[in-house]
């Protein structure tokens, strides 16, 4: 959208009007021979679509100092001029009229040699042979051109806008980076404090604590940590929102890491009363991963499976790999309550949160699965999820046996 | 009785650091800024210095540098930090740092570090 408003804007400052509709034009015919510019102003006087008004001058030294005085729609050159060829001016014309987009139309006769290649390769916006030159065409030739530059105007103004807008955009993806840098880190110097104090009377060191007051702030313990946890999440949200999510890679080995994100939830899992089952098939190559960022998609998996499936259910994590598509394949299954057709559209989006209004169990920014499409497209893989109300929810996702990039190395 | 010189400019969070080591049988010393972290390594000369990262008058790298440039990896340094800003364990390990970790820590983490660390 903001792109769109800025090529509005690059086409209100050229103006959208295309030069066929001009009815006007200004043109510097730069001609040697005092026959042919009689012939060109008859020509172009009989013109019915367009009003021209010309000047004349005979050399290519007159015409450079015309241009620097005068503005001209376009200027007719004549191929051989009395002070040299008329093609060698072109360059200079253009930075005479301040105009890298000046249309400039080479003319010359038949016996002239050499002159359509060099027409060709050199940057007029078109060439004639004067023999086929008559009012008619004189005028669509002009005015093509005239339209073709004030396109590229407008191209280049385009250009322009929308290389200084990306430049603004990294600048503003910078500053917001470090704003949440800022936020986060001012957010978790408190709660290390919060921390370590509830921690150091739990732990007895500021003197004997009964039992329930342990409880209790165990309860503060653990929020604080939630609350940390959040801070990282938005931090990494905006990270990778901002397209500044670099990747670790390293040889890995994906069952090792949904091993390990099985571990870290452990005692949830004990909490919730669930099994958890690995499967991995015995080929799975290893591959260049960011660790991390993997884990932390199993975590965000396992947890909301855990989270959405009551007690005494069951979780299968899947792992494979398809040789054919080069790619591993990774699953984390369910037969907990689903995800609704609806719903199934937007777990995806940065702030979906599950309607259940299970506040206290359920807490979190929403921006779990968000984040977890972005860090295994990232890596060049897809995640997707399917599900039916109270049956589960099955979550795949796929990551390429070679990272992107990464193909023309490795064979 | 060891020393460890804790080098942290939030008040709470380094006497918190000190009561738990002092309860684990430490002695502690405190800096809260980067000059006087190098003053008081060199009057006290600690068995390990734990180190912010974030500090005002130079960061906890600066005073890593230093402390190596005069006792080499004699000292064992802990680094601590709330930031996440990439690179940061990467210029820790450079330094030859013996841990580094994220703030909020818990604390029985931080004892168990320390205690490796010395």
């Amino acid at each position: 959208m903001v792109w769109r408003r800025y090529i509005l804007l690059a086409e209100q400052q050229v103006g959208p009007q295309y030069a066929l509709q001009q009815q006007n034009y200004r043109v510097l015919i730069v001609d040697g021979d005092a026959k042919d510019q009689h012939f060109y102003r008859v020509e172009l006087d009989a013109c019915e679509q367009a009003c021209f008004s010309t000047d004349f001058v005979g050399t290519g030294k007159l015409g450079l100092f015309q241009l620097t005085v005068e503005r001209y729609d376009c200027v007719l050159l004549n191929y051989l001029l009395p002070d040299g060829l008329g093609l060698a001016q072109v360059g200079k014309y253009r930075q005479a009229a301040n105009d890298l987009d000046l249309p400039i139309i080479l003319l010359a006769n038949a016996s002239d040699e050499g002159f359509a290649p060099q027409a060709l390769h050199s940057n007029v916006s078109d060439f004639l042979y004067k023999r086929h030159v008559n009012s008619h065409s004189l005028y669509l030739a002009i005015a093509n051109a005239v339209a073709k530059a004030s396109l590229r105007r407008i191209d280049g103004m385009r250009q322009v806008t929308i290389e200084t807008m990306n430049r603004e955009l990294l600048q503003k993806n910078r500053e917001i980076e470090a704003f949440y840098q800022s936020v986060s880190h001012e957010l978790k110097t408190p709660l290390t404090a919060i921390r370590e104090y509830t921690s150091l009377v739990i732990d007895g060191i500021a003197g004997v604590i009964p039992p329930k007051v342990e409880d209790f702030l165990n309860v503060s313990l653990e929020c604080t940590d939630r609350l940390a946890k959040l801070v990282d999440n938005l931090l990494d949200a905006a990270t990778i929102e901002g397209g500044m999510l670099t990747l670790d890679r390293q040889h890995c080995y994906l069952p090792e890491i949904a091993e390990r994100a099985v571990g870290l939830l452990e005692e949830l899992r004990q909490q919730a009363k669930i099994e958890i089952q690995l499967k991995v098939s015995n080929d799975i190559p290893i591959v260049e991963l960011d660790f991390d960022r993997i884990l932390q998609v199993f975590v965000n998996l396992l947890s909301n499976a855990l989270k959405f499936t009551d007690p005494g259910g069951f979780i299968e994590v899947s792992l494979g790999v398809d040789r054919q598509r080069s790619l591993v394949t990774a699953s984390v299954r369910d037969n907990g309550r689903g995800i609704s057709e609806e719903d199934l559209l937007l777990v995806f989006d940065k702030l979906y949160q599950a309607g259940d209004g299970d506040v206290i169990n359920h807490t979190g920014l929403g921006i779990g699965l968000h984040l977890c499409r972005n860090i295994v497209s990232t890596h060049g893989g897809e995640l997707w999820a399917t599900s039916a109300l109270n049956e589960g929810s099955l979550f795949e996702f796929t990551l390429p046996l070679v990272p992107p990039g990464a193909e023309l190395t490795s064979v | 009785m060891k020393i460890v010189l804790i080098v942290e400019d939030d008040k709470n969070i380094a006497r918190a650091m000190g009561v738990r080591l002092g309860a684990h049988g430490y002695r502690v010393t405190h800096a809260y800024d980067a000059i006087t972290a190098l003053m008081v390594a060199k009057n006290t000369e600690p068995d390990l210095v734990v180190l912010d990262i974030s500090m005002p008058g130079g960061d906890g790298f600066v005073v890593a540098e230093r402390l190596r440039q005069w006792k080499g990896d004699a000292i064992p340094i802990i680094f601590v930090t709330a930031s996440q800003k990439p690179g940061l364990v990467e210029r820790a390990e450079t330094l030859d740092a013996a841990c580094f970790l994220q703030k909020p820590f818990s604390g029985q983490e931080f004892v168990a570090t320390v205690a490796a660390a010395i």
